[in-house]
Parts: C-alpha cells; sequence; structure tokens
C-alpha cells in the first residue's frame, strides 16, 4: 500500500482519534515530518503562572517544532532570564493528552475517575450543540446559565464576564482561585497600599517579617521577585518566617519562628500589644497625620462627625466629617479643619455628655486581652520571642529617620510585613491581614521606602467625606430581598470578588431561596476539585447540571463532568497583551529600560498544534451564533468597555472579528496607535518610561492620603447590615450572627473552627506551595512532574516533624492515612523533616488529579484538596475564603 | 549518600561467570601443569573458555551499544575494560584453540599454550577484582590488591565448587577425577580461609575508612543486603562448605553436591555484595 | 586558551529548579536522564533547621576519572577544558557512570520519550537525535551556545543569578574576580580530579554583589 503524505496525515489523524478512544500503542505524531524549513526567536509573554503575565520569553522555532523556551533580555522585569514553569512548557504545548480536537461523551454515566468515552466531533456540531442549549434557556430564564471561570495561570480569560453580561446572565462563578487563595488579602491591600498585591518593597528593606509562603518566591515563583529578595539579602536583609513549616519558598531565612497553624491573628494582636501598651513606641506624626488613628469614635464605634449631610458613597449615608481632638483648644473639630493646630492621638474625652475615644485609644485597649502569655497556649511561641520580636520590630523600624531619593526626603522605615497564603486563607483572613498591616501602621511603614507597598504603582482614592482610602469592594450595596446571583453575592453588603459560595448553593438553590434551578453549566478554567475539596458534593452539582460544556486546554476533573468539551489552545498558541511597571522595586534596570511598557502573547506556531481554538476565539463565535455578538448590546459593544480599546481603535459593532484582529486594535490603542500587532509580533514588548519614583509610592504620590488604622465603615455597614437582613427576613449560613461578626473595625482573633475540633484529631494538617509547581495547572506538565518525583524529596509526599514522627513510630516511606476533623480522607507516604512544628503534617501543592484522561505519570501524589469539606462555618462571609488548615488523625497502613 | 546502582544483575553474573570460568582453568591446568596429574585438564580446557564466554555474553548484553563492543579495546593503557577486553579476548582465542586441538584434531595442546591460558586465566580472575578497585569514587570498591586478591580466591573456590558439579553431573566420572577432587576440597580449606580472613580484612578496612565505605558496611552487616550477606555468603558460601571439607569424611554424592552448590552460592553472593554496596563518596559540605 | 568554569553561589541559590528545567529544555535529555541536579537537604535540628539546595552537575574536571576509565575514548577533553562525550564512540559499559564521584552521569536505555502511548513527540523527534540509547551522558556546559558567546542554559536561566559562567584563565572575567573575593570550595577535591565548578557557601558572609 502505497501513502502520499496527504493520506498518511488523514490516516494518522483516524488512527489517533482511535488512540484517543483507547487504543494503545498508536504513534500519534507520525504525520509530523519537519518539512518547513525555519528557524526563528518568537517573543511571548509567560502564562505558566499568574505571575500577572510580567515575565517576557523567547521561544526558539526550528522547521516548525517549538525546542526551546528562555528569557527575553530585552525585558527589565525577567531581563532574559525564566523559571521552571516557563522553560517545561514545551511539554505543555506537546502534551498528547491534551484536548486536541472537539469531542463528545459517549458514557452518560459521570463520576470522579469514570471515563467519558470522548469521541471526536467537528467544531460545528460542537459549536452548534452548545448554542442550541443555550439559545433555550436563554429564551426561559438567562440565570439559568452558569459560567464557571478560572484565573489560573494557563487561560487567558478575557471575555467571559462580557459573554455572561450579554447573555444576560450574572452567573459567572470562580472555580476556586480567591476562595482559596491570596485573593482574600487584596481589598484591605487596596485600602491600605493601594494595589490588590502588596509586596516588600526589596530595594530597601532591612527586616522582612513574613506570615505564610513567601511572597518573594512561594506566592508567584517568578524570576524578577526572587532575584529582588536574594539582592536584598545580600544588601543585609533580615528575614523572620512565623510560620508552621518552612516550606521551600522559606529555605532563605535567618529565624523561623514556628506557629500553630489559623492563630497568626492572634500572634500579630499580641505584637501590636506589646508595642503599644508596653514598649509604648510608635510613630507618632505618621499616626496623626497619615492614618485615622486621631479620629474620635463612641461606644458603638462609630466615628463622631460634624452634622453635616454629605454624602458618603462608600457607607451609602449622608454623613458629617469625623471629628479629632485638638488639644491645643481643647475641642473637638473636624479632621480638616484648617484651624485644627494639634490632634490628639490617644486619650478618651466627653462630649456632650457622651465618652468618645481615639480611634489609637481604642486600639490600645482592645488589644490588650492579647496577651503573650495567653498567647502561649494558642501560637506555641513563648511570651519572650514575642516580645523580643516586637522590639526588633519597632527598632529596626527606624522611626524618625529619612532617606533621600532623587531629591526628596521620605521617612526611612525598612521593616516590611507581609501576610501571605497560608497565613491569611482563613475565617478571620481579612482581619490577619489587617492586623498586619496595623503593625506596620504603627511604625510609619506604609508606602515609603522600605516599607511595603503595593505592588507596582498605587492607585488611591480618597473618601471626601472622611479624608480616608476607599476600597471598591468596601463600598455597601444594599441586599436584594430575593437572591438572583447563584453565588449569593448579593446577600452581601460587600460581595468582593469571590463567587464560591455558589458551590453551597448549586447544592439545593431552592433551600437558599433561589426561584430559578440552573441547568447550563459552561465551565472555562477553574478547578474546585483540586483547591477547594468536597469533591462528592461538587461533583454532585457538576453530575446534576442537564447540561454540561467545557473550553479546556485539559481532561482535568471539572472538563471530565462536561458534555461536550472545546479544544482550548495551549497558552504558547494564543494572543494576549499585558503591561508591566516595576513590582517589587523600582531597579536601576526600569531606570534604564522604562518602568511601563506592554508586551505580546502571540502563537509560537504557525498554526496551533491540534485542532484547537484559543478561548476567547471561541467565546466570539459562539456570541455569533447565539446572535448576541453584534449591535449595541452585543458582546463586540461591551469589549469596547472592557478590553481597554480607545478611540479611533474601537470595534465596529457591525463586524465580526477574530480574537487576533482585537488583540492588533488593542496593540494600536496601547500605543497611542504607533504600534500594531505585527510590530510586537517582531518586537514582543515596548517600554517607556512612564513615571518617576515619587510616583511608586504612596507616600509622595498621595501625600493627602489617609490609611485606615481603624476601618470604621465595618462598624458602620454591621449596622446597616443587621437592620437590611431583620427587614427583608433575609437568613444568612450558618447564622447572621456569624456574618455580622466579621464586620469588625479592629480585627479579633478567635479559635477557628479547626482549633475546636474532637480531641483524637491531634494533628494539624496545611497546604504549602512549592516553586515548580506553583498552580495547578502545571500539575499535568510531564517534565515538571518528572523533576518533581525524582528531586523534590518533599512535593509528594506527607512532611512530619522527625520528633513527632519517632513518637508515633514513624519512618520515612510508610504510608499513612489522614483523616480531617471534616471527615476528608487522603492517603500518602511520610517524609521525616525537622522543617516542620511538632503539631503539623505539610502536603504540597494540588497533586494526585483524579481524572480519567490525564496522563498516568503525573497522577500521582497526596490531594490535600480531599481533605477539605466545604460548610458556611468554614467560609469567611466577607471575602468568601475558605479555612483551608485542618486537624486530623493519622493512622499507619 | 548515594548507593550505586549502575552495575548490577547481569555485571555481576558476569564477574562471577568469568572468575569461576578462571578459576577451573587455573585449578586444571595448574594440576597438569605443577602435580603433573591430568585428570582434570580436559574439564579445565573445555569449561573455563566456555564459562568465561557465557559471561563475556551477560557482559555484551549489558552494554548500552553492544555492537559497538570491538571500541573496547582502543584505551589499555588507561581503562581497565580495555584491559580486560584484551585479556578475556586473548584467554578465549587460546582457549577454544586449545578445545579445537583436543577435540577435533584429538591431540594435546601444545604446552606453551597452557602457560599462557594460565596467565591469562589469573589476569582474568583478577582483573574482574581490579575493574572495582581502582573505582576512587566508591572507596568501598577502592582497594585495588585486596579486591583482586580475593576475586581470584574467590575464584578459585567457586572453580571448585563448578568442577565438583561437573563430576556429580557426568555419570561416567572416573575414580582418578573424584580423587583429583578430593585432593582440591582440602585445598579449598586454606582458600576459605583466606577468603573468610581477606573478607574480614576489606570490612575491617572500610568501616574505619571513609563514611561511604562505613556505610557499605553497614549495607551488608545490617543494611538491605545483610540477609543474603550472612545467609548466602557467610554461612552458605563459606561456613558451610568449610565445615563438610573438613568434618565431613564421606564422599557421598549428596554431601559433595551440597559442598559444591553451595561454594558456588558463594561466589555469586561475594560479587553481588561487593558490587551492590558500593556507595559514592558524600557530596555534601 | 581559554578555560572554562562555573562559580554557583548558594547564597542566592532559592531552590526554584530554574536551571534544572532549563537544563533540560536546552539539551531536549530523553527521559530519566537529568544533567543538572539540584540536591535538596536539611541542615539543623527543629527548629533551627534549614533547608538547602545544592545544584549539581559535570564538574569538567582538570583530570576527569570517566575520561579515564573510559575504554574508547568517547569521553574526551576539550583545550577550553570542557569534558564532551562523543556517543557515536561509546559502547555503554557505564564506567564512567560508575566513576565519576559527583554521579554527573545519567544513561537512558529506552526511547520511548515521555509519552510511550503516543510515540515520540515533534518535540522529542527533533531532540532526541543528540542522544543515542545506550550511551551514558552528562552536561557538557552548553559548549554549542558557549561557541556562540551564549552562557549555558542554566545560568542563563537561573532567576537570582546563582551561576556564573566563565573563563577562569581571564583575570577580569567575573569568575575570576568572583573566585578572587570569596571563599569557595569544590567537591570531592581529595580525588585530585580538580573541578571546574566551585560554590560559596550559603553561611558564607553577604556581601554585595551586582
Amino acid at each position: 500500500m502505497n501513502l502520499n503524505r496527504r493520506q498518511f496525515i488523514g490516516l494518522s489523524t483516524a488512527v489517533s482519534a482511535l488512540a484517543f478512544a483507547g487504543v494503545s500503542g498508536t504513534k500519534l505524531f507520525e504525520a509530523y515530518a519537519g518539512t518547513e524549513q525555519d528557524d526563528a526567536w518568537i517573543p511571548t509573554h509567560c502564562k505558566a503562572c499568574a505571575a500577572d503575565n510580567r515575565c517576557h520569553l523567547l521561544v526558539h522555532r526550528v522547521n516548525g517544532v517549538a525546542v526551546k523556551i528562555e528569557g527575553n533580555s530585552d525585558s527589565p522585569t525577567n531581563q532574559g532570564r525564566n523559571c521552571a514553569k516557563s522553560a517545561a512548557a514545551l511539554l505543555t504545548l506537546y502534551n498528547p493528552y491534551r484536548v486536541k480536537f472537539p469531542v463528545k461523551r459517549t458514557n452518560p454515566q459521570k463520576g470522579r475517575g469514570i471515563d467519558p468515552k470522548w469521541v471526536e466531533i467537528t467544531w460545528d456540531e460542537a459549536l452548534n450543540t452548545i448554542a442550541a442549549k443555550l439559545k433555550k434557556v436563554r429564551g426561559e430564564d438567562p440565570r439559568k446559565f452558569v459560567f464557571m471561570t478560572g484565573h489560573a495561570a494557563s487561560l487567558n480569560i478575557d471575555t467571559d464576564r462580557e459573554f455572561a453580561e450579554v447573555f444576560g446572565t450574572p452567573n459567572v462563578i470562580v472555580g476556586a482561585t480567591s476562595m482559596a487563595c491570596g485573593g482574600s488579602a487584596s481589598p484591605i491591600n487596596k485600602i491600605v497600599n493601594g494595589g490588590g498585591q502588596a509586596r516588600a518593597d526589596m530595594l530597601y528593606c532591612k527586616y522582612f517579617l513574613n506570615l505564610g509562603a513567601n511572597s518573594q518566591q512561594g506566592g508567584k515563583g517568578n524570576s524578577e521577585e526572587a532575584d529582588a529578595f536574594v539582592n536584598a539579602r545580600s544588601r543585609g536583609l533580615k528575614v523572620v518566617n512565623v510560620t508552621p513549616i518552612l516550606s521551600p519558598s522559606l529555605a532563605k531565612t535567618d529565624e523561623w519562628v514556628p506557629i500553630i497553624p489559623g492563630t497568626t491573628g492572634y500572634f500579630l494582636l499580641a505584637m501590636i500589644n506589646v508595642i503599644v501598651n508596653e514598649l509604648k513606641v510608635y510613630d507618632k506624626e505618621f499616626l496623626i497625620k497619615r492614618t485615622n488613628a486621631v479620629y474620635l469614635v463612641g461606644e458603638d464605634g462609630l466615628y463622631l462627625r460634624t452634622n453635616d449631610k454629605l454624602k458618603d458613597h462608600v457607607r451609602g449615608l449622608e454623613l458629617g466629617n469625623p471629628l479629632v481632638w485638638d488639644r491645643s483648644d481643647n475641642r473637638a473639630k473636624a479632621f480638616d479643619d484648617p484651624s485644627l493646630n494639634e490632634a490628639s492621638l490617644e486619650g478618651a474625652f466627653e462630649i456632650d455628655g457622651k465618652k468618645y475615644r481615639t480611634t489609637f485609644e481604642v486600639l490600645k485597649e482592645h488589644v490588650k486581652e492579647y496577651t503573650p502569655e495567653k498567647g502561649k497556649e494558642i501560637t506555641g511561641i513563648s511570651p519572650e520571642t514575642v516580645r523580643r520580636l516586637a522590639k526588633e520590630w519597632v527598632e529596626e523600624a527606624l522611626i524618625g529617620k529619612t532617606i533621600t531619593i532623587d531629591g526628596v526626603i521620605y521617612p526611612y522605615r525598612p521593616v516590611a510585613i507581609i501576610a501571605e497564603q497560608g497565613a491569611k486563607c482563613h475565617v478571620d483572613n481579612y482581619m490577619v491581614v489587617h492586623a498586619a498591616k496595623i503593625l506596620a501602621e504603627l511604625v510609619g511603614a506604609t508606602d515609603v521606602p522600605g516599607s511595603a507597598k503595593a505592588a507596582g504603582s498605587p492607585t488611591i482614592s480618597i473618601n471626601p467625606v472622611d479624608g480616608v482610602n476607599i476600597s471598591e469592594e468596601f463600598i455597601y450595596k444594599p441586599l436584594k430581598k430575593n437572591p438572583e446571583r447563584i453565588s449569593l453575592q448579593d446577600h452581601s453588603p460587600i460581595p468582593g470578588s469571590s463567587s464560591g459560595l455558589a458551590w453551597l448553593t448549586m447544592q439545593d438553590p431552592k433551600a437558599y431561596g433561589f426561584d430559578y434551578t440552573p441547568e447550563v453549566l459552561g465551565i472555562w478554567g477553574g478547578n474546585p476539585q483540586a483547591l477547594l475539596g468536597d469533591f462528592e458534593q461538587i461533583n454532585k452539582i457538576f453530575k446534576d447540571f442537564p447540561f454540561t460544556f467545557a473550553i479546556s486546554y485539559e481532561f482535568d476533573e471539572p472538563t471530565e463532568f462536561a458534555d461536550i468539551v472545546l479544544p482550548e489552545s495551549s497558552w504558547l498558541e494564543r494572543y494576549g497583551l499585558t503591561s508591566f511597571v516595576p513590582k517589587t522595586s523600582f531597579t536601576e534596570v526600569f531606570k534604564t529600560k522604562g518602568n511601563y511598557g506592554w508586551a505580546l502573547q502571540q502563537p509560537v506556531l504557525p498554526k496551533p498544534l491540534y485542532n484547537t481554538k484559543e478561548g476567547n476565539q471561541i467565546i466570539l463565535e459562539l456570541s455569533e451564533k447565539l446572535g448576541i455578538l453584534n449591535g449595541k448590546n452585543g458582546l463586540l459593544a461591551r469589549l469596547n468597555e472592557s478590553v481597554g480599546v480607545r478611540e479611533p481603535f474601537l470595534l465596529d459593532l457591525e463586524k465580526k472579528y477574530t480574537w487576533e484582529e482585537i488583540i492588533d486594535l488593542l496593540c494600536k490603542s496601547k500605543t497611542g496607535g504607533e504600534k500594531d500587532l505585527d510590530w510586537f509580533k517582531k518586537n514582543g514588548l515596548v517600554t517607556y518610561d512612564a513615571f518617576t519614583i515619587q510616583k511608586y509610592y504612596g507616600y509622595t504620590k498621595y501625600p493627602k492620603a489617609r490609611i485606615p488604622l481603624y476601618l470604621e465603615e465595618f462598624a458602620s455597614h454591621r449596622v446597616q447590615l443587621k437592620k437590611e437582613l431583620e427587614e427583608k427576613g433575609i437568613i444568612r449560613k450558618p447564622n447572621n450572627e456569624f456574618v455580622l461578626k466579621q464586620f469588625t473595625p479592629l480585627p479579633f482573633w478567635e479559635p477557628h473552627p479547626e482549633h475546636k475540633a474532637a480531641k483524637e484529631y491531634d494533628l494539624y494538617c496545611i497546604n504549602y506551595k512549592n516553586m515548580q509547581h506553583h498552580f495547578a495547572c502545571n500539575v499535568g506538565n510531564a517534565w515538571l512532574m518528572e523533576m518533581t518525583s525524582e528531586q523534590d524529596p518533599y512535593a509528594l509526599n506527607v512532611m512530619i516533624n522527625r520528633v513527632t514522627a519517632s513518637k508515633r513510630g514513624l519512618k520515612d516511606g510508610d504510608r499513612i492515612e489522614i483523616t480531617s476533623f471534616i471527615g476528608g480522607k487522603v492517603q500518602g507516604k511520610v517524609k521525616t523533616t525537622n522543617l516542620i512544628h511538632t503539631d503539623v503534617l505539610g502536603i504540597a501543592g494540588a497533586y494526585g488529579p483524579h481524572s480519567a484522561n490525564m496522563n498516568p505519570e503525573v497522577k500521582i501524589g497526596t490531594a490535600f484538596a480531599d481533605l477539605l469539606k466545604l460548610s458556611e462555618d468554614l467560609i469567611n462571609p466577607l471575602k468568601i475564603s475558605l479555612d483551608r488548615d485542618l486537624k486530623v488523625k493519622i493512622r499507619k497502613i | 549518600m548515594t548507593v550505586q546502582n549502575i552495575w548490577h544483575g547481569l555485571v555481576i553474573w558476569y564477574l562471577f561467570l568469568a572468575g569461576t570460568g578462571a578459576g577451573v582453568y587455573l585449578l586444571a591446568v595448574g594440576n597438569k601443569m605443577f602435580r603433573k596429574q591430568d585428570a582434570l585438564v580436559k574439564m579445565g580446557y573445555i569449561w573455563g573458555p566456555i564459562l568465561v564466554a557465557l559471561g563475556t555474553i551477560l557482559l555484551l548484553l549489558d552494554l548500552g551499544r553492544p555492537f559497538w563492543a570491538f571500541l573496547a579495546v582502543l584505551r589499555p593503557h588507561a581503562s581497565m575494560i580495555s584491559v580486560g577486553t584484551l585479556i578475556l579476548t586473548f584467554f578465549m582465542l587460546n582457549g577454544f584453540f586449545q578445545i579445537y586441538s583436543l577435540l577435533f584434531k584429538k591431540k594435546e595442546p601444545p604446552h606453551a599454550l597452557d602457560i599462557i591460558g594460565f596467565i591469562l586465566a589469573i589476569g582474568t580472575a583478577t582483573y574482574t577484582g581490579l575493574l572495582l578497585g581502582v573505582v576512587e569514587a566508591i572507596p568501598f570498591w577502592n582497594k585495588p590488591i585486596l579486591l583482586p586478591i580475593l576475586f581470584l580466591v574467590s575464584a578459585l573456590s567457586s572453580g571448585i565448587g563448578f568442577l565438583l558439579l561437573v563430576s556429580i553431573l557426568n555419570k561416567n566420572s572416573k575414580e582418578e577425577t573424584k580423587s583429583n577432587l578430593h585432593r582440591m576440597m582440602k585445598f579449598d580449606i586454606w582458600l576459605i580461609l583466606i577468603e573468610l580472613a581477606l573478607l574480614i580484612l576489606l570490612l575491617w578496612l572500610s568501616a574505619r575508612g571513609n563514611p561511604a565505605a562505613a556505610a557499605s558496611v553497614q549495607i551488608l552487616t545490617s543494611g538491605f543486603f545483610a540477609l543474603p550477606f550472612w545467609g548466602l555468603l557467610i554461612v552458605t558460601g563459606l561456613l558451610l562448605p568449610l565445615v563438610l571439607e573438613t568434618l565431613v569424611r564421606s564422599h557421598k554424592q549428596s554431601i559433595l553436591a551440597l559442598c559444591s552448590i553451595a561454594l558456588l552460592i558463594g561466589g555469586v553472593t561475594l560479587r553481588y555484595s561487593i558490587v551492590v554496596a558500593g556507595v559514592w563518596l558524600p557530596m555534601s559540605k | 586558551m581559554a578555560r572554562y568554569g562555573m562559580i554557583i553561589d548558594l547564597r542566592r541559590c532559592v531552590g526554584c529548579y530554574a536551571c534544572v528545567m532549563a537544563c533540560k529544555a536546552e539539551n531536549l535529555t530523553p527521559k530519566g536522564v537529568s544533567w543538572n541536579r539540584l540536591i535538596v537537604e536539611e541542615k539543623g535540628e527543629y527548629p533551627k533547621a534549614r533547608m538547602t539546595f545544592t545544584p549539581v552537575l559535570c564538574n569538567h574536571c582538570e583530570n576527569p576519572p570517566c575520561r579515564d576509565v573510559c575504554p574508547t575514548g568517547a569521553t574526551y577533553k576539550r583545550s577550553d577544558g570542557i569534558v564532551a562525550v562523543n556517543q557515536s564512540k561509546c559502547i555503554g559499559c557505564k564506567y564512567c557512570m560508575v566513576a565519576c564521584p559527583y554521579q554527573a552521569r545519567s544513561i537512558h536505555e529506552k526511547s520511548e520519550g515521555y509519552f510511550s502511548k503516543y510515540g515520540l513527540t515533534p518535540l522529542e523527534q527533533h531532540g532526541y537525535k543528540k542522544h543515542k540509547k545506550g550511551a551514558p551522558s552528562k552536561c557538557v556546559f552548553c559548549y554549542e551556545r558557549v561557541e556562540q558567546s551564549k552562557e549555558p542554559a542554566c545560568v542563563a536561566a537561573c532567576p537570582t543569578r546563582a551561576r556564573i559562567f566563565g573563563d577562569v584563565t581571564n583575570p577580569n572575567s567575573e569568575i575570576s574576580h568572583l573566585l578572587e573575593k570569596n571563599k569557595t570550595f569544590r567537591f570531592i577535591e581529595e580525588l585530585g580530579t580538580k573541578p571546574a565548578v566551585s560554590y560559596i557557601l550559603d553561611q558564607a558572609p553577604k556581601t554585595e554583589r551586582g
């Protein structure tokens, strides 16, 4: 039999389809002949993690094959370097376990690890089937369509919300991120530092108090931040980690203070107590001028205000200006009264027969109960250590010292505190982050050289009524009587960005008061089974949808519940455009190469390796089929507002675009028409000198900003919310008091659910990050997994303290079963270590995926998430952040 | 510290077969050369080269690129593998010529070939020890004098075991052959005692040497290879034949068979023990 | 003639595995073969314990035991000091693997690639041309890159610039400066191998480095 090349390719496609259906031993790639003659380096930005696409790469292509990924030395961020995840992305591209063409299931049975028995279908069949189902629910009630997205690394999700909006559903929900991750700190970071993420200013910092994963490495693990961190250490930075585990990202430390999981809040409050009530050392000038520490509050916790009726849009009320006590005049004055001479930082005052105190005074009283002595039992940290650290903190802060940078004098406060994942993924997550911010504010170490500050240039807006910074996410929104959003976000005055409660409501929408039941689930990223756990409940939700489609790169667990899967191109086959500014320090490189720029993400092969499309392209095509692409209410009209195209490059509402064409318009918009897509394709990135160092520090960019020490809006919100809940008859689970309690102007600490677990659960179990597998989407990469299983002694095992292990007769390699206090069970292999608290087990990352059609060689390790359960009393109701620390018992098997 | 896992199975059996082949040849031809006894010589001519050839086949099978094996002779001035390849090749060529004369020409092979073969057989038995003995990276092996001698002594002992086995399996064994073999067994008492002494010396030197060498000793005495080491090497391979050869007067077939099997097990296990317990110098600072 | 060497500053190594993966990607080494490894260990007792990282690779010894034991001359030393392997001359006896005190060599004896069920990917078809089944291989200091005046892949990728590569005979090279200014150590020097890879201890005093 003689085959010409065309027939041969056709045949092997057919054969590979068979291979897909389970016929093994077939060579998928025999069609590859490598006939194209080329040798090119293609610039693109990285998407191997969610480090804000800051790493710029060059991909070497030889004869049509991408053969190497390197850092782009033009980049001021990664400066030619690249991490393991980006280098390994070649196998993300050439992964034969990807979704390679549209498929539909032939096995009606859905469940964990059950093979859906996919068969190939055409794009037309796939899109038409999905469009028909969507049209039907859109006609009935568009809210019945729930669109689950992720923000994970491997995805370019730019059109999800716009699509949902023009479709008419409020139900865009997150798979897991934000609920399981550090997004939980962003509103506090915004209100204090003016940016969703906070970082220590690594150029000037000398003392870094780190809680949880190291934001410089473990958080994102990107080249630029790790480099800034080791540079800071070589300049004498002292690093103190207060964590239950000294995980890989924390290896470079000068001191390790092991702490019992979930007690960081107590530790911080005890530190604050020692500083304000024992040491009495703080940056008075900063507190008086740059915070709301001097504002007066009454017994009800609310500001004492002037009698004006000004519109306060944060609280949704008409209010006067807050008052402060002028100690020279001995009377209260508006905070911005020009005659104000010397505001009192401390003290209680009687005004009109009522007692008022400064918020600082309230803080002093509030933290008194958090004694280091009582803390010993709670945190496991000795009172001496707390006192020593508090002393170090105020001493290293160099209160009163200044530094001159580019001719401008700044306070020099080279101490930074950051609460990262681990420390803040708890029921009290806001409070931990808030307490860390208070500790920084006490010594004036906020947004000045050497302190924690916004990652990048800050953006702050100030409430004109009280003069204090605003966080968009803290603006009060009145509640709807009956919930519409499946995530119950309309049953919270500050719904935040996390829609994770959908995983509870969808179990039984009627019980939560919904007058509709979701019928179509769209999946575009997100992996709740791998990160939130409770797979039985979540899988049941997935199963109960009459129709599910997925836009997916791989057959992860959510995708395996789909009826139709649309193959999404790998991130090396997609378009995107992302900006960058200095993030963690304003280094010389940014001064010479430019401190603001745009970088292109582009396909590195002439056409996708398989029959795949970009997710955004799929959304455009699906919209067209649904008839919601064009017109003034169409998707293009929404994209004109959201993606950042500007006149004269706006999308023509009556035209059809490819995603590539939209990116071209975006390129032109962002560069004032100077550079188009073709220019970016060749050059990769453009940099500008856009701002000075004064605009990099909040201290100089917003000299009028007042940082809240005391979140008065929470006290106000609590009053309003209580009223609304009662009036509208809304009952939040587990109970309204649980929700209301979290609206607290000052952080408190009380035992978490895990601390109250039954005695037999005698160990804690925590989840930590490692750098090579940061983000669950990298677990499927065969190179990374081979390296991890051969070289990382910890990642795929369960870490247990050596002393604890020997007490329990455990040694390296023993298999144990772990049962969590909420009923989850996993098995794992013991790795004894000195790097973990004696009462704690440590499990890394999001290993051990369960889906049937993933590469069997990556389905190893222990799945921490399988220990978790979802219930309202484990979830912070303000930010919908899941408490991911557990109490467990173990058994040798 | 890392235990070497590069050389195992096939290489170990090669070391054993080449050693035993060389031992068989040395005993049989030596018996003729020094004691003018011809009873065993035919067995030596035939089995010596055959065992070495079998070992060589295993060695070839262990090569990553066996078809290029002929290149192995290029660096005899530096590499023990080149030296060994040459010794093996010449020993086998010499042996096959001797077999050819004996079986097809029906005449005694020239005496000079006996001397050459004898020297090459010593080379074969000692070189297998030297192969390991020159590896400085693995201190337990790195005994370039002790290891070759130990391997030579062990080769002779397992040679005796093998000759015994052949004579038992051969129903037509002559009385003269048997009496020669009984004498060999008395000789073997000394071999076993020397082997034990050398082994103790090896362990003693290693235990007080580099930590890596000490780790090797630990592997054998109480680690993952302790059971084969004590059970198969010390008890079965050395003490049992020693007891049988010194205390038991009977030359019953079953006793001889037991003794021969025990000697062969000892020969294999000795090489297994030394090879698998190889630990690299540690890379820590 | 240049003599190439490398310094690994363990004070700067954060154990991110970028070097390991850069090496894998640059050399497209087959499954099971890793020329560049990270040794992760622990020092000290709880709670003063620390995790330590030691990246290891071929030391390009001045007196390489792997070359000495090679029966065919497949392993040889280039005039620039790089120890290289001519795989077509190799018979796969693995003596070099045993003899290398740094365990820097690895071998692939099967060539199925990373996805045995699917055959070799186009990437592997491209990359495995360089690798002969059954022949041990090791780091070659990326001499093809070095010949094009580029740094070895692991050096170029290292996010924290913990690796410095250069000509130790050139007194003006960064590596020469670093060797002069810092206390360095090399592994298993007692065998007289004279490795070309030196390390700066993590506990070494902090000195600013550009």
